[in-house]
């Protein structure tokens, strides 16, 4: 298997285990003080995240100097790594790698004033995607921004979904329902910021619309889809599953379901956007 | 379900990368130009791309060898424009592969054919 399709996998789980890891901080942070049984098991859910996306994120900049080379050997370059260290690539990763930090010692304070620790790490994580890529070069600091609340959102829905099933299982009846409900309240501005952005990056991205019928285009096109249906199984939970669980054993089974399918839906678009990122532009 | 859907969604990423790794990115000019079929055997390679970059690899192969050749060095500035030596090269059908990283950091790559004719020195 080649650099570029092993970098792309692993640059996929990276981007998977930070969002998770700083969407179980956001979670904490805004639900942290409501819940009692799952608590705990979140904030490990949480530090194995962070734990994976350091691994990830490590192994995904050393592989950078292979996929310069064009092959495996390029990971021994010297020359190759020395490039690569003086590219804003390694500031992302150096940035990251002190926001999960952050993040680590947020998760672990939880209730206390040391959780805007945690916070600060996921901002600092979301700014360290828009030091590479396609917004860097970008006249002015709105794209960024953009970006970064984008990405902002996709950690809190992201990194939300697991902890919820957590705490469906986990806690009482009434109290789950509450916080469900209370999540999805919150849920509701988050999607919206989460789409206006992902709005302006792509029409500020695509030097026109027949761009949307290139690769590049394409996929974007692919994510987009996926965000509808990912709004349908929200619904679904919001409307119909979450007012039940309080009554029905079923429903928890069934809201537990569709959360782990909104799971694997936005994996996919993680996948699809690491390959977008890292094999086209938007030019092409 | 789920576990099929998972195993078609990697699969068409997969597909999607794999397709992407062999895509003709913004070169816009070279010489030997790409399927160019040249008299003499060119000195130098010279690439001309549409933004800044830095070259980070470059190889040559002729067909009916099994191993390509690194050619360097490399220069090490981001320009458009890029060049580097050949050696004497004989007569025969050669593929270059390339690959260059941009000021956003995206490594690019693509390849190109030139042939040199029977005949030229």
């Amino acid at each position: 298997m080649s650099p570029d399709v092993v970098s792309v996998l692993i640059r996929a789980c990276s981007f998977g285990a930070l969002f998770q890891a700083a969407g179980v901080v956001l979670f904490l942070a805004v639900f942290g003080r409501r819940l009692q049984a799952s608590r705990q098991p979140i904030q490990r859910l949480g530090f194995m995240s962070m734990l994976a996306a350091v691994v990830l994120t490590s192994v995904h900049y050393g592989l950078e100097a292979a996929r310069m080379a064009g092959e495996w050997t390029g990971v021994w370059d010297r020359e190759l790594q020395s490039l690569v260290w003086q590219t804003a690539v390694s500031t992302a990763w150096i940035v990251r790698l002190l926001a999960l930090l952050l993040m680590a010692i947020g998760v672990r304070r939880t209730g206390t004033g040391l959780a805007l620790i945690g916070l600060l790490g996921v901002a600092l994580a979301t700014v360290s995607f828009t030091l590479i890529g396609h917004t860097v070069l970008a006249a002015g600091p709105w794209l960024p921004a953009a970006l970064a609340v984008h990405l902002a959102a996709v950690a809190f829905w992201f990194g939300s979904l697991l902890p919820l099933a957590v705490l469906a299982r986990h806690e009482p009846p009434e109290r789950a329902a509450h916080i469900v409900t209370a999540f999805s309240r919150v849920a509701t501005w988050v999607v919206i910021a989460l789409f206006i952005a992902g709005t302006i990056l792509l029409l500020s991205l695509l030097p026109d619309w027949s761009a949307l019928a290139t690769p590049y285009g394409l996929l974007v096109l692919a994510k987009v889809a996926a965000f509808a249906i990912l709004m349908g199984l929200a619904a679904l939970n919001r409307w119909r599953y979450a007012p039940l669980l309080v009554q029905q054993t079923s429903a928890r089974q069934a809201f537990r379901r569709t959360v782990l399918a909104e799971y694997l839906l936005i994996s996919s678009v993680l996948l699809l956007t690491a390959v977008l990122t890292t094999c086209y532009s938007p030019e092409e | 379900m789920q576990h099929s859907a998972v195993r078609v969604i990697v699969l068409v990423a997969l597909l999607a990368v794999v397709g992407a790794a062999h895509a003709h990115t913004k070169l816009t000019k070279s010489n030997p130009a790409d399927n160019a079929v040249v008299a003499g055997a060119p000195t130098q390679l010279s690439l001309e791309f549409s933004k800044v970059a830095r070259l980070t690899a470059v190889t040559l192969q002729k067909e009916g060898e099994q191993d390509a050749v690194k050619l360097g060095p490399l220069p090490k500035a981001l320009a458009t424009a890029q060049t580097v030596p050949l050696t004497a090269l004989g007569p025969g059908k050669y593929l270059v592969n390339w690959r260059v990283v941009g000021e956003d950091n995206h490594v690019m790559s693509g390849k190109l054919h030139f042939t040199i004719q029977a005949g030229s020195k």
